[in-house]
């Protein structure tokens, strides 16, 4: 933890504080919803940043991570009464465990079927929870009552959600940092680098990739439960999904995944654009901003490998090179 | 329950024809270019479209799709290659992945913003007409589609045995041939690359087609059809026409056992299971060459 990192910090945060107040004192909650969203996206990029950005893995199946989040918060407080402040770090153990299940098989195995794997175990999570329906709701889902108590995570003003969702993506930043600067983040990219290589000095790929997931599971499923206390209704189709995965990959990889910045980015451009298509186009083009997400996702791999952020700043440094 | 097993088995056989034949692309692009295609399912979800709107709007018999949508998925898997695929390629898998990814997302829109989320049936007289053998009753529908997909399969593999193309293009495979020693011996690999996803797109084509005339069909009717695919050329191995095919019909049979087990529409729990099974047991898969 260094000035390096506060003062990064600081610059997240200080627009990500005066940004949502200006439009709460204007009264628009609905630019402060928005805003809250894009924190929330930029989290979950984030998260799944730590299996890709730092240990190459392509996770399809963050989608499951989520509602492992979202749904154990959800159960434990409806069946319980346990707050879903509590209930969050169950969610979060209940990922590990289902992280371990779908690392155990595929880490020592190339990215591709890793890749893969992640779909499979998703589809089964989706397809249990439309089948235990007497825990999950099914089909139709849970609903949380609305009970306005922050002691139950539940906040009356938009602009507090929008504070809880920054403070999960700074605090994220920070691990995200401390990983990057830390032996597991030196193991990490060495692995990545060269796996053969790494093992011959002693650093066992298969070990560090584990923790990289079971860290991202964790991270996504209490991002699960933000997601279910905001919107107060889970339900297989809206969390549980493999476009809702994919979704998350494509936030992270059009804004960029050398540096924690560049999810943030990525959830301004693609939740911006998405929120125009809907005010433009209004509700009845379902399929609009999948189209527009699969032309961005088309367009940087093939011109900006590595995301808008890194095209940006090379961008900035030819330019001010060139000036000089 | 035991009474419904030789209906399940031999279900499952015969559905897994069908499903060897729509995972022939898959396996055909990834085996020979290590090409993941993700856009798999929904170039499978495009053809049973097109199967849908010719009998509906014509009046034709599906069967009457087959040239159209062969046409039609050769053109798609030219346009993937060259325009998705080659520019990217030395990005490794990864890169390939992500950009036939933004195509499927891209079609997945489309079909939904055209013709919204209802599942639609094709209407045919194939797949209400039901035959008896003994205990087991299976629709004409299914039968057809074992019976061209077996002919398919077949038709594809002498392609590869017999004709020069077909060798040239196993050449520059490194699975199978290798792709350096192709381009010195004066084998055109970019072409061969092309030739392979048109090949892939063609018999996807014919697949969906003939999934099409008993399987409703949705935008997001794709990513289930991927996922069984992915699950097939997995179990089979990469390189083995042989592997996929039995693969196809266990995938069939296990779907089918799955949903007497755990209950219609939850049977793929079972075929995801044993695909991690697999992955942990023997990643090459059954009859696979070395990954």
């Amino acid at each position: 933890m260094g000035s390096a990192l506060l003062k990064k910090l600081a610059l997240m945060a200080a627009p990500g504080l005066a940004i949502p107040l200006l439009f709460r004192l204007a009264g628009q909650t609905y630019v402060v919803y928005v805003i809250t969203l894009i924190f929330f996206w930029a989290y979950l990029a984030q998260c799944w940043n730590i299996v890709w950005g730092y240990a190459g893995l392509l996770s399809f199946g963050h989608a499951a991570f989520l509602g492992m989040g979202a749904y154990t918060s959800t159960i434990l407080f409806l069946n319980y009464g346990i707050s879903p402040w509590i209930g969050m770090f169950a969610g979060g153990a209940a990922a590990i465990l289902l992280a371990l299940v779908v690392g155990y098989p595929t880490l020592r195995l190339r990215g591709v079927y890793f890749a893969l794997a992640t779909i499979a175990v998703a589809e089964i999570v989706r397809l249990l929870a439309l089948k235990l329906d007497f825990l999950t709701g099914g089909a139709l889902g849970l609903l949380l009552p609305i009970t306005r108590s922050p002691l139950l995570f539940q906040f009356d003003d938009i602009f507090h959600w929008s504070l809880i969702a920054l403070a999960m993506l700074l605090i994220l930043s920070a691990v995200s940092h401390a990983i990057e600067n830390s032996k597991l983040g030196m193991a990490l990219r060495a692995v990545r680098g060269e796996e053969e290589a790494a093992a011959s000095i002693g650093i066992y790929p298969f070990r560090y990739k584990m923790m990289a997931l079971l860290m991202s599971a964790f991270f996504t499923a209490i991002g699960g439960t933000f997601f279910a206390q905001l919107t107060g209704y889970i339900r297989p189709d809206i969390i549980l999904t493999v476009e809702r995965s994919e979704e998350i990959l494509i936030v992270a990889l059009v804004g960029g995944t050398g540096a924690f910045i560049g999810p943030v980015i990525g959830a301004i451009i693609l939740l911006s654009l998405r929120q125009a298509i809907l005010a433009l186009l209004g509700g009845g083009y379902a399929g609009a901003h999948l189209i527009i997400y699969g032309i961005l996702i088309i367009l940087v791999v093939r011109f900006m490998p590595g995301g808008v952020y890194y095209y940006l700043m090379r961008a900035i440094a030819g330019f001010r090179s060139g000036t000089r | 329950m035991l009474e419904a097993l030789p209906q399940i088995l031999i279900f499952g056989l015969i559905l897994g024809g069908a499903y060897a034949l729509a995972s022939l692309g898959l396996g055909l692009a990834w085996g020979i270019m290590h090409v993941i295609n993700f856009a798999h399912g929904e170039w499978i979800m495009i053809s049973m479209y097109s199967t849908y709107w010719l009998t509906v709007l014509f009046g034709l018999d599906p069967y009457f799709a087959i040239p159209v949508n062969i046409a039609f998925g050769g053109l798609i898997g030219f346009l993937s290659q060259r325009h998705l695929v080659e520019p990217v390629l030395k990005g490794g898998a990864t890169a390939t992945i992500l950009s036939t990814l933004g195509l499927s997302s891209i079609m997945i829109g489309v079909t939904q913003a055209l013709w919204k989320s209802t599942p639609r049936n094709t209407p045919n007289w194939y797949v209400e007409t039901a035959l008896g053998i003994g205990p087991v009753r299976l629709s004409l529908a299914h039968l057809m589609a074992f019976a061209i997909s077996i002919s398919a399969i077949t038709f594809i593999y002498l392609f590869f045995k017999r004709a020069l193309i077909g060798k040239a293009i196993l050449a520059t495979s490194d699975l199978i041939g290798d792709p350096e020693v192709a381009g010195l011996v004066g084998i055109d690999v970019v072409r061969t690359r092309t030739l392979t996803l048109i090949l892939a797109g063609v018999s996807t084509g014919v697949a969906g087609t003939l999934i099409g005339t008993f399987y409703y069909v949705y935008p997001y009717v794709g990513l289930t059809w991927s996922l069984i695919c992915f699950v097939i050329v997995v179990l089979g191995g990469l390189g083995s026409f042989k592997g996929l095919l039995i693969a196809g019909l266990i995938v069939g049979v296990l779907e089918g056992l799955g949903s007497l087990a755990l209950g219609a529409a939850y049977g793929y729990i079972l075929v995801y299971a044993v695909f991690l099974l697999i992955l942990y047991l023997r990643p090459r898969g059954l009859m696979g060459r070395r990954a």
